[in-house]
């Protein structure tokens, strides 16, 4: 069963490639516009420092305008100015590198503030000098202060000089930094779109499998084809729940089918089965209605003949045709019915008794049977088929004394049942030919050999049998049947 | 015990999906991993180059002290040479050392620039003098600012310097009387020696007048002082040129500076003298080692630069550290000829 948990539905993968991508655009974007902006930055700042010295060294000369403008003319104004200016100019120096390092131009700027320093000094000296008129002194001072003006002025030239040359320098790194980014903003765009379009690939080429297999599996399905590879989905989503569903829905098809055609099979066993049964039983119905008109008008005939045999007092007449009414009431009664072996054995005994009075006599029957076995049910109209066959087949036609003999015996769970004569015997091929099923002929009851073979091994299949021995030529036949014998096949109260 | 073969199946199978779904994961991380890791190589690359190549100051050390140095032959193969071994030097004394004063637009004279220099607040001032008066009157001054003074090569022995590195002024004369007296072998008769205003070369003079006079006693030959004016741009060539067109020029030429053994080869070349005048030269640079080569040149005197170099910072830095210095630090020299040249110049050919 999946794990609720533990699925990916397919929107959560559409909003994890959009943002991996989109992630992707965004870092690629922002540090090339990161880089842009830098380089931009740097190229308006890279004469800055050009133009910082331009204002110190303009700084520089209006402070010593002012200061020579006081010296010159002791005005206040002038000494006003020259403050203002000498405060600007201050501020300035300030912001230069003071430190000692191993920089030409740090070394310079480092420079050019201490000779300022010494030349505001100087500029200090000479006001203080001459606000108090002494000449020789603020002369003396300004003369120096001159000098190291001269000396600052020629410094921060040459340093601009410097710095413009370094900055030139720049300016090409930066144009060249420029181009060069232009280059590698080319490969990250192209390996961003690369990296994109191979994810995209493969994300949906996860998306797009299974649905092309499930739509494969779905066609062979609609052609009837069962056997589909039902393979686990690679992923857990929506996809994965719809194979795993159809995979199911395939397999239950095939084995609904599978049971259904078992079931019309065996349908169709059973109603060949039940034709089978129904076409012998009509056709043995039909072999006795053909032959018996009427034994329901024959049995009652009989009946009144017995009751006036009695009125005549002719005894013999009377079981005579009390056992021919028997006979054929059995007849009329069984011939659709299952039987008890006890009953099977009176109809034998009735037509026995018939027979030997048309036949004086002559055939002697032997019942051999195991009284337990009596209430057995087995398929009526049997053992007489049998008994008669026996007899005009068999004992009908020798000169010796006709003996029938009925065994009935227990075989452990099965009924053994055997007819046997002493008649002429059968051959071999006789005999395969009635195995077989060739023709035989039919009897008294209208019921053949083949019928009672047939509806013996309809009924019991292989928990019953029939044969047919025989020693040879004028040495008798034994026909044998063997029906279950469990108490399945015992009834308790038959109506006779 | 026995594991159903369902059960199996299960396992296995959802180890399958599991690989399937790691496989995944994993060409995803890849291809992220991948695109982060080329981004940050290009970014840093940039990075990188930009701050090499753009940033202002760059790499750069920090120093206790700074020396300027002074000195008009600031281009000479020598005095790079003396500039390099001084930077190597830094690093173990704590101290930067940089030209002051050159490069400008104005030419500032060796005093303007130890008056620059004091104004800079350096911590020491390397210099080479030169015939300037008023040199001695700025070293004091300087001195008097506190801040130190070496001379190198040439010394101005009034002045209130605290050492001079070079070589003793004996000791040179006697290796110019020995090449002039003993190697050459050509009849000397006028031995010039081309000096200015410093008082070394006049010992020179002196030491070779000297020598000749105890071990030479002839009248025939003489050394005659021929001062040269450096101080006037051109003065000095157009002195050598009118010595050596005279009508009795020198046999034996003594050059103090490398400029004048440049410019006197130059000059006997252009008026083919070659082999009649002998030229003693001072120190080493393409053109003079080149003159040796062609036997233009029969000797000149080089000291060892490296020395220089390391003995100015080292003194330098002993003086402020303890307060006291050497007065005289002396430098190696060796006579270059054309059969060891080979020794002391990669001649170009």
């Amino acid at each position: 069963m999946m794990c609720h948990s533990r699925m990916h539905s397919i929107r959560t993968k559409l909003i994890c490639a959009f943002l991996f991508v989109s992630a992707l655009l965004l870092i690629s974007n922002f540090t090339l516009f990161y880089q842009v902006n830098k380089s931009i930055r740097q190229i308006n700042n890279i004469y800055i420092s050009n133009t910082n010295l331009t204002v110190l060294s303009e700084s520089l000369n209006l402070m010593h305008d002012c200061l020579y403008e006081f010296l010159n003319t002791k005005s206040d104004e002038s000494l006003t100015e020259y403050y203002e200016a000498e405060q600007e100019y201050e501020t300035q120096v300030s912001t230069l590198n003071s430190e000692i390092i191993d920089n030409r131009m740090a070394i310079m700027e480092r420079n050019i503030r201490n000779m300022s320093m010494s030349y505001i000094d100087l500029a200090e000296q000479s006001i203080y000098s001459r606000r108090g008129q002494n000449v020789k002194q603020y002369k003396s001072c300004f003369e120096l202060a001159n000098i190291n003006f001269e000396y600052i002025n020629d410094s921060i030239n040459e340093l601009n000089i410097l710095q413009f040359e370094n900055n030139s320098q720049k300016y090409q790194v930066l144009l060249e930094s420029l181009n060069y980014l232009e280059v590698v903003s080319s490969v990250i765009l192209i390996v961003v779109a690369l990296t994109n379009i191979i994810f995209l690939v493969v994300f949906s080429t996860g998306i797009v499998r299974p649905l092309k297999i499930l739509a494969h599996n779905a066609g062979l399905v609609a052609k009837g084809n069962f056997d589909i590879q039902s393979k686990d989905p690679k992923t857990y989503d929506e996809v994965a729940i719809v194979t795993i569903a159809f995979n199911q829905m395939a397999v239950s098809l095939k084995e609904y089918i599978i049971k259904t055609k078992e079931n019309i099979e065996l349908e169709k066993a059973m109603k060949e089965h039940e034709l089978m049964m129904e076409m012998h039983l009509k056709e043995a119905q039909l072999n006795y209605l053909q032959s018996q008109i009427d034994p329901h008008f024959l049995f009652n005939s009989l009946n009144i003949g017995v009751q006036l045999a009695i009125l005549e007092n002719a005894d013999r007449t009377s079981l005579f045709l009390d056992k021919m009414a028997e006979y054929f009431r059995y007849n009329a009664k069984k011939i659709n019915e299952e039987a008890t072996i006890e009953e099977e054995i009176h109809s034998v005994e009735s037509y026995i008794y018939i027979v030997n009075v048309r036949f004086a006599d002559n055939i002697k029957f032997v019942l051999d049977a195991d009284n337990k076995l009596y209430s057995n049910v087995m398929p009526s109209m049997i053992l007489q088929p049998l008994v008669e066959n026996a007899i005009k087949y068999g004992v009908s036609n020798i000169e010796r004394q006709g003996i029938i003999m009925l065994k009935i015996h227990r075989m452990n769970e099965r009924i053994k049942i055997s007819v046997e004569d002493n008649g002429i015997g059968m051959s071999n091929d006789q005999i395969e030919s009635i195995m077989s099923g060739g023709q035989s002929k039919k009897h008294s009851s209208g019921i053949g050999i083949n019928n009672v073979r047939s509806r013996i091994n309809l009924k019991y299949g292989n928990k019953g049998d029939f044969w047919i021995e025989s020693d040879g030529v004028d040495k008798g036949t034994k026909v044998f049947i063997i029906i279950p014998g469990g108490d399945n096949n015992i009834v308790q109260n038959i109506n006779c | 015990m026995l594991l159903k073969p369902n059960y199996m199946k299960g396992i296995i199978g959802g180890m399958i999906r599991r690989n399937r779904n790691i496989n995944m994961i994993i060409i995803m991380l890849t291809g992220l991993l991948t695109t982060v890791i080329t981004f940050i190589l290009l970014f840093y690359y940039i990075v990188f180059q930009n701050s090499n190549s753009i940033s202002s100051i760059g790499q750069v050390n920090n120093y206790k002290r700074y020396y300027a140095v002074i000195t008009e032959n600031k281009d000479t193969l020598l005095w790079q040479q003396i500039f390099s071994s001084m930077n190597k030097m830094t690093n173990a004394y704590n101290a930067y050392v940089d030209y002051i004063g050159d490069d400008m637009s104005v030419n500032y004279s060796l005093c303007d620039r130890i008056q620059m220099a004091i104004a800079s607040g350096v911590d020491g001032i390397i210099l080479e003098p030169n015939d300037e008066p008023e040199l001695k009157k700025y070293i004091n001054k300087a001195v008097g600012n506190g801040i130190p003074v070496i001379t190198v090569l040439r010394d101005i022995q009034d002045s209130e310097r605290i050492s001079y590195i070079g070589t003793n002024s004996y000791v040179l004369g006697q290796i110019y009387c020995d090449i002039v007296f003993n190697d050459i072998k050509n009849s000397l008769k006028q031995i010039y020696v081309l000096t200015s205003g410093n008082s070394d070369d006049k010992l020179i003079v002196t030491e070779l007048r000297e020598y000749m006079s105890k071990n030479i006693n002839t009248d025939d030959l003489k050394v005659i002082q021929y001062p040269i004016n450096h101080t006037d741009s051109f003065d000095a060539d157009e002195s050598i040129r009118s010595l050596i067109t005279n009508k009795y020029y020198p046999s034996v030429i003594v050059c103090m500076t490398q400029e004048d053994t440049e410019r006197v080869c130059q000059v006997v070349v252009d008026y083919n003298l070659v082999g009649k005048i002998q030229i003693i030269g001072r120190y080493l640079s393409n053109t003079i080692a080149k003159g040796i080569q062609k036997k233009i040149i029969e000797a000149t005197i080089e000291v060892e630069a490296t020395d220089i170099g390391s003995k100015c910072i080292q003194a330098l830095s002993e003086y402020n550290d303890i307060g006291n210095v050497s007065e005289y630090y002396s430098i190696n020299v060796h006579v270059v000829t054309n059969g060891n040249i080979g020794d002391y110049y990669d001649v170009p050919q």
